[in-house]
């Protein structure tokens, strides 16, 4: 026993895990946050990197932008996960994992996940453009939608948006919230059912929980993801109508690159990445806050 | 009466469903076989004369052959490296008391949520320091460390959940202590590490961002060179469409040929309190 | 199942495991480092790197003359635009470059120049044994005046032009010689049905062809939030005597002009010509209204002709052979185009500085400017467009007959920023989320913030 978990090849592979961690990811960040405080810039000239305080972080307070940005993305995140939540969960439900049609089926619900963001974004512009769009084509002829363009009119360009990133993790939230399902034990099912439990209060009182940790996993993961979204988004709208899809991200590659100027990119990164640390400590700390006191 | 009308919603939905995840793809790869004016047609075209003309171009005005192969090596490379260093970590891991090990947790999935693009240089100066830029061995390197925090995560939580009559009983059979970490690997982890692999694998084959930094034109991979084709004149549809299908299909393959790991895997490893 | 809480702690013999390990770690990666990189080469090699659209696939296909000429080695990278801006930014950041040859559009250039990372090449201009100006005198075998707002900056000189370009109009050949037509329009208008010469033909005909029943419209604006617009905007601008900077030449900061009324002027009119274009306009960039031209739902629109050779390749385009070239309409009658184009730079650490100039001087020789051109490139060089062959080109003789009026664009450091503001606050107009005055006055005070010039039209409270 004590052989096995004190082995030197565990505990020297996790050096080696921390000491690269820290090397090629915390090494950057810091160097990233010392920019935040300087004037660094590639355009413009005399912004050498001279040192200059907290004015970037000032600077961002009053950027109405970048708050705009922020709020697009919060309700990005409010729409989109739920949605893939609830979705996945249904489709999880609906799908029949014991007929040998089903096993045909399922394993083709991880099509999405093999795209590259960019790919998704150029197969889902390819789809959705009014002069050539398979999907623009049969919802004009259904008569959904007239004329108007999709992507080029500021009221659908967030909601296609949407629709894709929903298109993209779905299925994902299908797959993990369906293989938890299987995981559910058999007799808690039949005892309910000898108890005379409906469909509605088996749901509640024993899939639901069964699947809380799933949805956990699920949730944490869409929050991170939903922050740094930026190959589709680039490649379906490129910031959208106005700014009505620039999100987070979005913004933070116009004012690093577009604008040149790096520093204020930095002190941008470095506000999101303390949003979404806080944002998921707090929660996996509740979590796991219950499950160390039970 | 109600229970069969439940069932035929339920198989609708399925289909449904289905239906939409693998709607893009085959259009994706109707397109790829169009010429431009087939693809940009209205209405939509679906009988067509497919032509290999796409793909042609691409491999003449792109390195094919090389852009796959390094894809190939960085996405093998990537997975045996955070297997190496993920597995056993993840098992000492799963071993150390909750109040550090939840900690450690943090730390790791903290460094995945550094938005790329703002320490993009910082990163790329920091691979030229180390002469680790324009190689496969560095964008292997970087693709691990990104890949490493959820292999860990998985993998101990599968690990957490052995129980230790498993290794008594392994070495009461006369195995020592390594050996019966093989075996419970082998035997039990297997899904795990099924889905790890896939997972890496997935991450790995479609990276743009860093791939795009830490590499030059000689060990350039196949996703960082589709975005080309999106140039100031014109978008190459046709070679695009092409490009994103011969992208796709080694990693089709393996997720066909593992999918039973995949459903298995996410169930046990990610779920389990830990 | 038992749960396997251990108790870890950290004697001696731990930190030796720790510490032996992370030796080992180092020295593998160092080793690793060490067989990665390949020994340093014997051969010259010279590292260009440029976006990957045709005149550099072009120049790919004709550098074999030079490398069997000289011995060295071309090697060009193609990425796309945004990746080849992002990297060569990284590249000149940490002052440690692998390229060459840098190949820019012209308006990052005073950046790069500013920030001291590329280097002049006058004194290699200066140079007999480097350049012979009897077989090559830029100042005369240019366009006048293009050479000096693509390659220099401040009186320096960075480099030769690698290929210049503009946007004018293209129309349906076939839809204005047909006699029904020009009949209808003639008693429409009482005009003749001819390619537009004032901004008043240019609304008429978009207007007269304007039939979106029949798959047809008038026109088509790139208005997607894109650079596209950008250009797009400018070519409107130059046509109506309107600017971003009250300022003559690209390297020169002038006055912020963008809100003047003629500015106003051209905007509206690019709004106004939504109404007879495709509603999906707002999604549109250059290569949707390439796509529509080619699938033959365009009457006339103001297009980049460095996409024609797409238009005219009967494989790619049912239009081929049926779109005629002509100069864009200005409220004078007299044509103005916007200049662009892309300059060879070379790296201030660059490390063969040396060869990537006759690499950049060779490319100039006339004949292989020529072959450049004939390959999909886009030459700057004047005797190019006297060959018999390029002479057969549409396109490419039409181009030739606009290259003498032509309006800079600001290759100041801030004129990306300049692009970007403008792009946002151009999309804002084409959704009509803002009125074009509006717009422009938002961008007029956006730009003083950068360029720190006053404004000549200040915006009054509306």
């Amino acid at each position: 026993m004590h052989a096995i978990s004190t082995s030197s090849l565990g505990i020297g592979t996790l050096t080696i895990v921390i000491a690269l961690m820290l090397l090629i990811v915390l090494l950057p960040f810091c160097l990233m946050t010392y920019y935040s405080l300087t004037d660094l810039s590639f355009s413009l000239p005399g912004r050498t990197g001279h040192f200059i305080g907290l004015s970037n972080f000032k600077q961002a307070l009053t950027d109405s932008r970048f708050w705009e940005s922020l709020l697009l993305t919060v309700q990005f995140a409010i729409l989109a996960i739920p949605i893939e939540l609830v979705i996945g969960l249904i489709v999880s439900l609906a799908l029949p994992i014991r007929s040998p049609c089903g096993r045909l089926l399922i394993p083709l619900l991880v099509v999405p996940l093999l795209f590259s963001g960019i790919a998704v974004g150029l197969v889902w512009r390819l789809l959705l453009h009014g002069d050539y769009g398979l999907l623009v084509y049969y919802l004009r002829a259904f008569g959904l939608i007239g004329n108007r363009s999709l992507l080029g009119s500021p009221t659908s360009a967030f909601a296609c948006v949407l629709l894709v990133d929903i298109w993209q993790w779905t299925p994902f939230c299908a797959m993990v919230l369906l293989a938890a399902r299987t995981g559910i034990a058999r007799s808690l099912y039949n005892s309910a059912k000898l108890d005379g439990a409906g469909p509605l209060r088996t749901f509640f009182d024993i899939t639901l929980p069964g699947l809380r940790h799933a949805l956990l996993v699920c949730l944490l993961f869409r929050t991170t993801d939903c922050l740094r979204e930026f190959d589709k988004i680039w490649a379906l709208t490129n910031g959208g109508p106005g700014t009505r899809t620039e999100l987070i991200s979005v913004y933070l590659f116009k004012a690093s690159f577009e604008h040149g100027d790096q520093a204020y990119g930095s002190a941008l990164s470095l506000l999101i990445y303390i949003v979404v640390i806080a944002c998921t400590n707090t929660f996996l700390w509740i979590v796991w806050k219950k499950q160390n006191a039970s | 009466m109600l229970v069969k009308m439940a069932r035929s919603l339920q198989w609708l939905l399925s289909y449904l469903t289905v239906t939409m995840c693998i709607l893009p793809a085959i259009w994706l790869a109707m397109c790829a076989f169009k010429t431009r004016l087939e693809i940009t047609a209205w209405p939509p075209i679906f009988i067509f004369v497919p032509t290999f003309a796409n793909f042609s171009t691409l491999n003449a005005n792109h390195n094919l052959g090389l852009l796959t192969s390094n894809s190939l090596i960085v996405a093998c490379g990537t997975t045996v490296f955070t297997l190496l260093l993920g597995l056993p970590s993840s098992f000492y891991f799963s071993r150390i008391r909750n109040q550090i090990r939840q900690n450690l947790l943090l730390f790791l999935l903290s460094t995945k949520m550094v938005p790329l693009i703002a320490i993009a240089l910082p990163f790329y100066m920091l691979f030229t320091t180390i002469g680790l830029h324009g190689n496969l061995v560095g964008l292997i390197v970087a693709q691990s460390v990104a890949c490493l925090p959820l292999t860990i995560w998985l993998m101990s939580g599968f690990f957490a959940d052995i129980p230790t009559e498993i290794y008594w009983a392994a070495q009461l059979d006369g195995l020592s202590a390594r050996q019966s970490f093989w075996y419970i690997l082998v035997r039990v982890a297997a899904p795990g590490v099924g889905v790890s692999v896939i997972f890496t694998v997935i991450f790995s084959w479609n990276d743009y961002l860093v791939a795009s930094i830490l590499t030059t034109a000689e060990t350039r991979t196949l996703t960082a060179e589709l975005p080309i084709l999106v140039t100031q004149s014109v978008t190459q549809w046709g070679q695009l469409c092409s490009g994103i299908i011969l992208s796709l299909l080694p990693i089709s393959l393996l997720a066909l040929l593992a999918r039973r790991y995949f459903i298995e895997g996410i169930t046990s490893g990610t779920l389990k309190k830990f | 199942m038992r749960r396997f809480d251990y108790n870890v702690t950290f004697p001696r013999k731990r930190w030796l495991g720790f510490g032996g390990m992370t030796v080992v770690f180092i020295a593998a990666a160092i080793w690793l480092v060490a067989c990665g990189n390949p020994s340093g080469e014997s051969q010259i090699t010279l590292r260009v790197i440029g976006e990957g659209y045709p005149p550099l696939l072009a120049f790919e296909k004709v550098k074999s003359t030079f490398e069997n000429k000289t011995g060295i080695k071309v090697d060009i990278t193609k990425r796309d635009h945004m990746a080849v801006v992002a990297e060569v930014d990284r590249e000149f950041a940490a002052g440690n470059p692998t390229y060459d040859l840098v190949i820019m559009p012209h308006r990052l250039l005073g950046k790069f120049v500013e920030k001291g990372s590329v280097q002049p090449v006058d004194s290699f201009l200066n140079d007999p044994s480097m350049f012979d100006r009897k077989l090559l005198n830029p100042d005369a075998d240019i366009f006048p005046g293009w050479w000096r707002e693509i390659s220099w900056y401040k009186s320096k000189c960075y480099g030769l032009p690698f290929m210049v370009l503009s946007m004018y109009t293209w129309y349906r050949k076939d839809l204005f010689e047909s006699p029904t037509e020009q009949i209808a329009f003639k008693k429409r208008y009482g005009k003749d049905l001819k390619p537009p010469a004032t901004w008043l033909d240019f609304a008429q005909l978009a207007e007269f062809f304007n039939r979106p029943k029949q798959g047809l419209y008038g026109t088509s604006i790139q208005a997607q939030r894109h650079i596209a617009l950008w250009y797009q905007w400018l070519s409107f601008a130059a046509g109506f005597g309107a600017r971003i900077l009250n300022s003559d030449v690209g390297d020169e900061p002038g006055d912020i002009v963008v809100n003047s009324p003629a500015a106003v002027q051209a905007t509206e009119f690019m709004v106004k010509m939504l109404d007879y274009s495709s509603p999906e306009s707002t999604n549109q960039n250059w290569d949707d209204a390439l796509t529509n031209f080619q699938q033959g739902r365009t009457a006339l629109a103001i297009m980049w002709h460095d996409s024609a050779p797409w238009a005219e390749n009967p494989a790619d385009s049912k239009m081929a052979g049926k779109i005629g070239y002509a100069p864009p309409p200005s409220t004078s009658g007299k044509p103005v185009i916007q200049l662009e184009g892309h300059t060879f730079l070379i790296p201030s650490h660059a490390r063969h500085p040396r060869e990537a100039f006759k690499l950049m001087t060779w490319f100039f020789g006339s004949e292989v400017q020529v072959a450049y051109t004939l390959q999909g490139g886009l030459s700057p060089r004047v005797s190019t467009y006297n060959d018999p062959r390029i002479k057969e080109i549409p396109y490419m003789v039409a181009f030739r007959k606009m290259t003498d009026s032509w309006v800079a664009k600001p290759t100041i450091p801030e004129a990306d920023q300049i692009a970007e503001i403008m792009t946002l606050q151009l999309s804002r107009i084409m959704t009509k989320e803002l009125t074009p005055q509006v717009g422009l006055d938002q961008m007029a005070l956006e730009l003083n913030h950068i360029v720190h010039r006053k404004l000549v039209y200040t915006p009054a409270n509306r």
